[in-house]
């Protein structure tokens, strides 16, 4: 008998054991494995009123890396003078939208006005603010799990390619409302456009400016730099380490904006990431003097712990007083000099992205897209519409959420009213470059992140840096079949 | 006569009986009401399983749906070749043994100490379990917030000591993983804490008694009697955090996104960028599947370990 008992108890145990085993490795699994989108079978609509729905990529896109950099933007139209789409109230009234943003200044800003949509359309919208953390996440598992759960969806430009196959191609809709794209300036316009099709509506296009402490800079006799090296040199003047006055900050840490600073660096000092046959350009005694520039701005004017700050850090230290510069993007503007802490917010001017051997800044623009699974596509194209409208526009600027891609609103009085960094913002559009329109975008970025990152915090020399990204790129490049 | 009536009289009457019995028996209605949660089970776990396994022998990128093939074995044959890879192993094992190590030595004292009768001692019990009741994520942000240069507690602490309180603890590639071990033995040593404190309060104060009569010091007796006779739930333990811990992802990624570099990149997390960031779905899951072998031998160690210590008692 005590022979079962013992038996029994054996067994049991070591049931317990296997089933505690096999729950924790199924936890394991589940936890590991990536989410389960079910392949897209959507078809392309043909009717003009149903876009197609997924564009696929037959041959590797010729990027704009490789095009020339900067594209001046064309000249400015006189304010209000564009005609608006026809609107098509019908369409969308009893509508209820919903729309997937990232939740910040620009999803608090919209939320102030959307409810006039209500009133002026007929139509509903309901936000769902995404941390800028998880909202590419959230993106590419609702669209391409082709869920339907989103009528529409704000995009950033970088993404707009890998994201295409699942937005609806909106170039049918352009051409059947005769929309104002002449208003838009077409550096950002370009920003929606993958291969020639229309994907996405820009409407928050954004540069980068310099922000600076115009009483440090004018106690010391010192004018605002146009060249990063004239920068540095003020800097070195104007910072007091000791009372933690810093020279500039900037984003170190391992974090797609460190990515994106490398990557200015090596334009601004004439190089081109990619050649005509997608090799990386930057391996020369140029992209090493790029890296060197980077590692000695971080060295010797960045703050101390600078590889521990994060974007609110960077705008905290502006408003509060502790950096004279801050290279930063535009749209942030409001968010500085109306933070509740801000103590210098009236000592703080604005101007153009700086340059070297050549003035440029990373364009980045938010567009507005319609998932192709969207049950509700035309009424979603009437909201874009509305949405994107002059009046739209400006209160989009006046919500605080950022800046206009219309000639009519950048020009216009109410926006310089509304904007204290018109002047600055205007300068830099000009000089705006466009990101390379690859799909493997976040591949190439996640490298220039990575080797960035170890760059400032002093793991690898700025030559090693240059050379090692050079040789990941180049596996990208030849991966996704570009090269000759 | 319909098909329907031909196929039921057609049954032989031994299997109808049989059929009957089968119906009227108490595993009958255990199968009735195991079923549901079995096809659930089943539909949740299974199919991403399957779906990742099939996924890892392809060429499937999210950006290029329509360019979707086979690869046979060469997802995985990139995985074990990628420098990427083996660093994410070794820090991963890394993190494991250390983070694992030290909250058990932890949790075991923790619980040796306050496994005893004195005033406040819920209070204080409850006090140790509360990083327990926090979500990863909300750990992840309290840290960066403590790790702040400048005016992080953590960096002003420091500063007491003579540490620069601008150093950059996150982005440092020297302190970074020490610094995320950290965050991870304040979570989870009350896990260990808990689960020693249950182990050493199951066991008869009899056999400690007699041990201090025969004259064993309060140490002889934690390491002669307590341990030997906790030794398979330590295992369990073990087993459960280093698993666990094997999978650590949402803390890291709050507090260094894998950085400086790659210093904090782990395997999940390896994984996570391949699918989320590069689309990569196919070498994405052949990572998650190497993730699984690893965790299953981790385990499958464990459980033998704990087996032959049965045995032998």
């Amino acid at each position: 008998m005590s022979d079962q008992v013992s038996k029994r108890s054996s067994f049991s145990r070591r049931a317990l054991l296997g089933s505690l085993a096999l729950a924790a490795v199924g936890t394991a699994i589940s936890a590991c494995a990536p989410a389960a989108p079910p392949a897209p079978t959507a078809k392309p609509a043909a009717e003009p009123t149903k876009p197609a729905a997924a564009a696929a990529p037959a041959e590797p896109t010729k990027p704009a890396a490789a095009a020339p950099t900067a594209q001046p933007a064309q000249p400015a139209q006189p304010a209000g003078s564009t005609a608006e789409a026809a609107m098509n109230p019908s369409v969308a009234k009893g509508k209820e939208l919903h729309l997937l943003c990232w939740q910040s200044y620009k999803s608090d800003g919209m939320a102030k006005w959307f409810p006039k949509y209500e009133t002026e359309v007929g139509g509903k919208i309901i936000i769902d603010a995404v941390a800028s953390n998880t909202l590419q996440d959230k993106q590419i598992v609702s669209l391409s799990g082709r869920t339907g759960e989103y009528d529409l969806t704000t995009v950033d430009e970088p993404y707009v390619p890998a994201f295409s196959p699942y937005l609806t191609e909106l170039s049918p809709y352009v051409k059947q409302d005769k929309f104002p794209v002449e208003d838009w300036v077409p550096v950002m316009w370009d920003a929606g456009v993958y291969e020639g099709k229309v994907y996405c509506v820009p409407f928050d296009p954004n540069v980068q400016i310099l922000y600076y402490r115009k009483d440090l800079l004018d106690a010391k006799g010192i004018k605002v730099p146009a060249k990063w090296s004239e920068l540095y040199d003020a800097a070195m003047k104007t910072q007091d380490r000791d009372k933690e006055l810093w020279g500039i900050v900037i984003m170190t840490k391992r974090d797609p904006q460190t990515g994106i600073n490398l990557w200015t660096f090596i334009n601004c000092w004439g190089n081109e990431i990619f050649d005509a046959n997608f090799k990386p350009a930057f391996v020369n005694d140029k992209g090493y003097a790029a890296a060197e520039f980077f590692k000695k701005l971080v060295d010797n004017i960045a703050p101390k712990g600078h590889a521990g700050y994060d974007y609110a850090g960077l705008q905290d230290a502006m408003a509060t007083g502790k950096s004279v510069f801050l290279f930063n993007w535009a749209s942030v503007t409001l968010s500085i000099i109306q933070a509740k802490n801000a103590t210098v917010a009236d000592k703080i001017g604005f101007a153009p992205a700086l340059g070297e051997e050549k003035q440029l800044t990373m364009r980045g623009v938010w567009s507005m897209g319609i998932p192709a699974d969207s049950k509700n596509r035309d009424a979603a194209w009437e909201f874009t519409k509305w949405f994107t409208s002059q009046e739209g526009q400006q209160r989009y600027v006046e919500g605080g959420s950022g800046n206009s891609c219309r000639f009519s609103v950048l020009d216009s009085e109410r926006f310089k009213k509304a904007v204290p960094h018109a002047v600055a913002l205007a300068a830099s559009i000009k000089v705006a470059k466009k990101r390379p329109i690859f799909k493997e975008y976040d591949d190439i970025l996640n490298q220039l992140n990575i080797f960035a990152s170890r760059l400032t915090a002093g793991e690898l020399p700025p030559k090693d840096t240059i050379d090692g990204l050079g040789k990941e790129l180049d596996a990208i490049m030849k991966k996704g079949g570009y090269q000759k | 006569m319909s098909t329907a009536e031909r196929v039921s009289t057609d049954k032989s009457p031994g299997a109808r009986a049989t059929w009957a019995r089968f119906t009227r028996s108490k595993a009958f209605s255990g199968y009735l009401f195991l079923g549901p949660s079995l096809i659930l089970t089943l539909a949740i776990m299974l199919y991403p399983l399957v779906f990742s396994l099939i996924a890892s022998t392809e060429h499937y990128l999210l950006a290029r749906p329509n360019e979707r093939y086979s690869v046979g074995l060469e997802n995985y044959l990139w995985v074990i070749q990628a420098p990427s890879f083996l660093n994410s192993v070794g820090i991963t094992l890394l993190f494991t043994v250390v983070a694992v190590s030290l909250e058990f030595l932890l949790g075991l004292s923790f619980a040796a100490l306050l496994n005893k009768e004195f005033r406040f001692q819920g209070i204080i019990r409850v006090i140790m379990m509360l990083p327990l009741f926090l979500t990863p994520s909300v750990v992840g942000l309290i840290f960066v917030r403590l790790y702040y240069p400048g005016d992080g507690l953590v960096m002003l602490f420091l500063n007491l000591f003579g540490v620069d309180r601008n150093f950059p603890l996150l982005a440092s590639p020297s302190t970074a993983l020490p610094s995320v071990i950290l965050v991870d033995i304040w979570r989870t040593t009350p896990f260990m804490f808990l689960v020693m404190l249950a182990g050493m309060q199951s066991i008869s104060p009899e056999i400690q008694e007699a041990a201090s009569i025969d004259g064993a010091s309060s140490w002889q007796i934690l390491r002669n009697v307590t341990i030997p006779l906790l030794m398979p739930l330590i295992l369990i333990a073990l087993t459960i955090r280093g698993m666990d811990a094997f999978r650590e992802f949402d803390t890291i990624m709050l507090l260094t996104g894998g950085g400086p570099g790659q210093a904090t990149e782990v395997i999940s997390m390896m994984a996570y960028i391949l699918a989320f960031r590069i689309y990569d779905v196919g070498r994405a899951s052949a990572v998650a599947w190497v993730i699984l072998l690893l965790v299953l031998v981790f385990s499958i160690f464990f459980v033998k370990k704990l087996r032959d210590m049965q045995m032998s008692a």
